[in-house]
């Protein structure tokens, strides 16, 4: 009884921490053994040396994944950081509506990306979308056709991105922007410093932190970043606009090649690792030391 | 110099109002296009507005368009979603709360640890569990079911919800707890009596933020799905790469907004504790 | 029989020892006071009586009791905090309840209770109140309260004034005294403020890095500073300490102090003492004197002093302060309200020889 009164927080936690053990880091260990094998549609346990790897890197489509991850998660992060922290200091103007004005910048967040796919797809299409559109007001010769041009089909699939979640840093930075000590701007524009030197100079440096974690996220996001692919281009034209994810996922369910679809999984939680582990242990380091 | 500035702020709500069109014009598109008939899509502009309203898209889109084989709209799977949300969010937001007290006002040696191993599982990406989950469904016969779908919404979403009611009930006074302690109070009626009455803020989040999680997953739901219990996400793609008869642009529409229409008018309703949910999922994790 | 008896009490994190071989014992109806600064385990002591942090060795008995592995809620004890600690949804009335609650005491009984205590603590108007609604000084009452219903052997109180502004602060000192004499109640009381300790206290425990430097009551404390750290703790101004030297002559000792561009400083203690040649002198503000012609001496300050440079002078109202230094160290004498001294003057002082402490440069202790 004393025993059970002890130990009931541990108790509490102790399901948690089995699912956890189980179900994310020994699934974790699952995948990166089955990487090191030579599975294909079943799952062997021999190990087999890094053959999937080199067998990976040599792919062509793997390369076009990896390719379009740059291209993609480039752009992405940063259109939608420049989008985002233009749209919090012009929000921070003392704006009419501004509640109105959030509330519509942020609302594409809250959408499943499969909708966000499906409605671009329409607008983006060639024969009826923004091009016909455009041509019918006498532009006869205006083309937007990135959609089905390969080379261009991936820069459609960053307006969408950036149409889904600027709105979101916009939001990170408005909240920065806001918890800057109003003492210290009173302090500056007493000193005479024009209002663009005080976010130049002040503001923006003291958000460093807001930044850092736009970032994180954002770049979670990109390589991450499966429905609105699957949605928006299904990976094509052909597999232009492969990501890793959906390779990950074309490997795994329809080419049956579960020692590929491995090894790129591994591959792509090692480029989150590398970017998420800093930035988590220098949040959590602060805080264990309170 | 007035004048300058007076310039200075119609650019600035220029700019701001542009932006708001940009992001509008989809759901605007979506709604239009949704209310057109096939023959006016054909003819007319991307932007008009439709010349004579039909709301047989929607008709179509809720109840006979086919998704792949299956005829029957969006509705069975629309149900799919809702019986496999309500319980995945209700249970991890249990679990979550519970977890976070813990961690939040029962330290013990390791739990600082543990929780770390918590944070990471919520960055990992879910490639990397695919396979082992899949194959571990089946060996507990939940594959393509319901329950399967509810199980992993749980299992990666406790996570999230760990760390919101950690960092909730972390800011409040371990002497609460302690003078409980000291009135004879345990565990549970601790939580039950004191902290229970004081997170509904942080319930809010959390249950928001596993709803809007849950119904727009769709990896999850692929992956795991049968052809009964496919969620709406699944369900809504099949319609629109449905090859079967002439491409009915006005009833992908109409199944979008429908697939989008609860987490719509959650942000709606409780845009607040959304935008806190997404910050405080981001900043801190 | 004592209420409270620590024995041998170990706490330690891992290799971080954070309490060294308490022992400690009071009887029914003490006030007990462990005061400190910041980070010397006083509130640790006291969580560790409340059962809140295990210990690593030694024993607890409370009533005659060994509670050392006892839970909180079985040791007979209530808690009041520094924050107070009320639970937030719950009404005045509820807090104050909550643990009869708990422990299945019933209704009448319960309402019986909360009654006598809030016509004691003057809170029936609040009852119905929650805490948010409360001043600083309310919540206070009904931290109390919830400790009062209790009627437990043993009090402890952990900073419960530290949050109050310094008006209300002196106002709810006098009345936790009051309460400590109507209801002959035993109290632990942590405080780092020294005026607290000596004004409520029976027995002050004086701590510092988890040792205790000296346990008596108010006056021995006071009186007889057990070292240098508690001489310096307690008390405000701090008492003089001033660096020595000592000769014993003739049945008498001479001490000499160095002073700025004048010949040391001598005055003789009419006492044969046994200390050694360096010496640290403690005195107190108020226990040096003006020796001007109209002053009256104590008569064991007649003559222990000379003339000094006086460097600062602050009117304190009651009393009027002047600042000059001794041996390389400030000294602060407490004079008459009217006295005429003058900053940048020399001005005869005198010291209070049987008043006086002898300490031991090398580790502090007491000699005398």
């Amino acid at each position: 009884m004393e025993w059970l009164e002890r130990n009931v927080p541990k108790l509490v936690l102790a399901p948690s921490f089995v699912a956890i053990l189980i179900f994310v880091y020994g699934f974790i260990a699952w995948t990166a053994w089955v990487s090191l094998t030579r599975s294909k549609l079943m799952p062997r346990y021999e190990l087999d040396g890094f053959g999937q790897y080199t067998r990976l890197f040599a792919s062509p489509r793997w390369d076009v994944a990896m390719n379009n991850l740059y291209i993609f998660g480039a752009l992405f992060i940063i259109i939608s950081m420049l989008i985002g922290l233009m749209l919090a200091i012009f929000l921070d103007q003392k704006i009419r509506a501004e509640g109105v004005l959030r509330t519509i910048y942020l609302y594409p967040m809250a959408l499943s990306l499969i909708v966000t796919g499906t409605a671009w797809k329409w607008i983006l299409n060639p024969g009826l979308g923004i091009q016909e559109m455009v041509r019918g007001w006498g532009f006869e010769s205006f083309a937007f056709d990135w959609l089905i041009r390969p080379e261009m089909a991936i820069y459609t699939i960053v307006i969408a991105a950036v149409w889904q979640a600027s709105g979101f840093v916009m939001a990170l930075f408005l909240a920065g922007l806001r918890s800057v000590d109003t003492e210290i701007i009173r302090a500056a524009q007493v000193d005479g410093i024009p209002t663009r030197r005080i976010y130049s100079a002040i503001i923006i440096p003291t958000m460093a932190p807001i930044f850092l974690s736009a970032f994180i996220v954002l770049a979670h996001l990109a390589i991450k970043a499966f429905d609105l692919v699957i949605a928006l281009t299904n990976g094509g034209p052909g597999y232009a606009t492969d990501l890793p994810a959906t390779y990950m996922y074309a490997m795994a369910f329809s080419r049956g090649d579960l020692g590929q679809a491995a090894a790129s999984a591994m591959i792509m939680m090692m480029v989150i690792f590398a970017i998420v582990v800093p930035y988590l242990y220098s949040e959590l380091r602060p805080r264990r030391d309170q | 110099m007035t004048s300058n500035t007076t310039i200075l702020r119609w650019g600035l709500y220029g700019i701001l109002i542009l932006f708001a069109l940009f992001y509008l014009l989809p759901l605007f598109v979506m709604l239009t296009t949704s209310l057109k008939s096939l023959e006016e899509i054909r003819t007319g502009s991307l932007l008009a507005l439709p010349r004579g309203l039909t709301f047989q898209p929607w008709i179509e889109a809720w109840s006979s368009a086919c998704a792949g084989t299956q005829c029957e709209g969006l509705r069975p799977f629309f149900w799919n979603s809702v019986l496999m949300a309500v319980p995945a969010v209700m249970i991890s937001t249990i679990v979550g709360a519970l977890n976070g007290y813990v961690f939040a006002q029962w330290r013990f040696p390791g739990a600082n640890l543990f929780f770390a191993a918590i944070l990471f599982g919520c960055f990992i990406p879910f490639q990397v569990v695919l396979m082992p989950m899949a194959r571990m469904l089946g060996l507990m016969g939940l594959a393509g079911t319901i329950p399967g779908l509810i199980f992993v919404h749980v299992i990666y979403g406790i996570g999230f919800t760990t760390l919101f009611f950690r960092n909730y009930y972390v800011t409040i006074p371990q002497e609460l707890v302690r003078a409980a302690k000291v009135d004879g109070a345990g565990f549970f009626r601790i939580f039950w009596s004191i902290f229970l009455p004081i997170s509904l803020p942080i319930i809010t989040v959390s249950v928001i933020w596993q709803f809007t999680q849950i119904w727009n997953d769709f990896l999850f739901g692929v992956s795991f799905s049968g052809p009964g219990s496919q969620p709406v996400t699944v369900a809504l793609n099949n319609i629109v790469n449905s090859t079967t008869g002439v491409k009915a642009y006005n009833v992908d529409m109409a199944a979008a907004i429908i697939a989008a229409l609860p987490t719509l008018l959650v942000y709606v309703v409780a845009g607040k504790y959304f935008i806190r949910g997404l910050t405080a999922g981001s900043v801190k994790g | 029989m004592p209420i409270l008896e620590i024995d041998h009490l170990q706490k330690s994190y891992g290799e971080t020892h954070i309490l060294h071989d308490i022992n400690i014992s009071i009887e029914e109806g003490d006030f007990l006071v462990l005061v400190g600064p910041s980070g010397c385990g006083k509130s640790t002591l006291l969580n560790c009586i409340a059962g809140l942090e295990p210990i690593t060795g030694g024993t607890i008995r409370i009533a005659d009791r060994d509670v050392t592995g006892v839970s909180p809620k079985d040791r007979d004890i209530a808690m009041v905090f520094q924050s107070y600690a009320l639970y937030p949804t719950m009404s005045v009335a509820k807090n104050i309840t909550f643990g009869m609650q708990v422990r299945g005491v019933d209704k009448a009984t319960q309402d019986r209770k909360l009654k006598e205590v809030a016509g004691q603590l003057q809170i029936e108007q609040l009852l119905h109140r929650k805490p948010g609604q409360l001043s600083g000084g309310q919540r206070q009452r009904v931290a109390m309260g919830r400790a009062l219903v209790r009627d437990p052997k043993l009090f402890l109180f952990d900073e419960p004034l530290s949050n109050l502004d310094a008006k209300l602060r002196v106002s709810m000192r006098t009345e936790i005294k009051k309460l400590h004499q109507d209801l002959n109640a035993s109290i632990v009381y942590v405080t780092h403020d020294q005026i607290e300790a000596m004004t409520l206290a029976t027995k002050i425990v004086v701590m510092k890095a988890g040792v205790i430097q000296q346990i008596g009551t108010p006056a021995e404390i006071y009186n007889r500073p057990a070292n240098m750290f508690v001489a310096d703790f307690m008390g405000s101004p701090a008492m003089n300490l001033i660096p020595a030297r000592a000769r014993p002559q003739d049945g008498v000792t001479r001490i000499e102090i160095d002073r700025d561009g004048a010949e040391p400083l001598v005055i003789t203690d009419p006492v044969a003492r046994d200390l050694p040649a360096e010496i640290v002198l403690g005195v107190r503000p108020e226990d040096i004197h003006e020796a001007t012609g109209q002053a009256h001496l104590p008569e064991n300050a007649q003559g222990a002093g000379g003339d000094v440079m006086i460097d600062v002078v602050e009117p304190a109202g009651a009393d009027t302060f002047a600042v000059t230094h001794l041996g390389g160290k400030p000294v602060t004498a407490r004079l008459r309200a009217e006295s005429a001294v003058v900053a940048k003057t020399r001005f005869p002082l005198a010291f209070d020889l049987s008043k006086v402490s002898y300490f031991s440069p090398q580790d502090g202790s007491r000699l005398n």
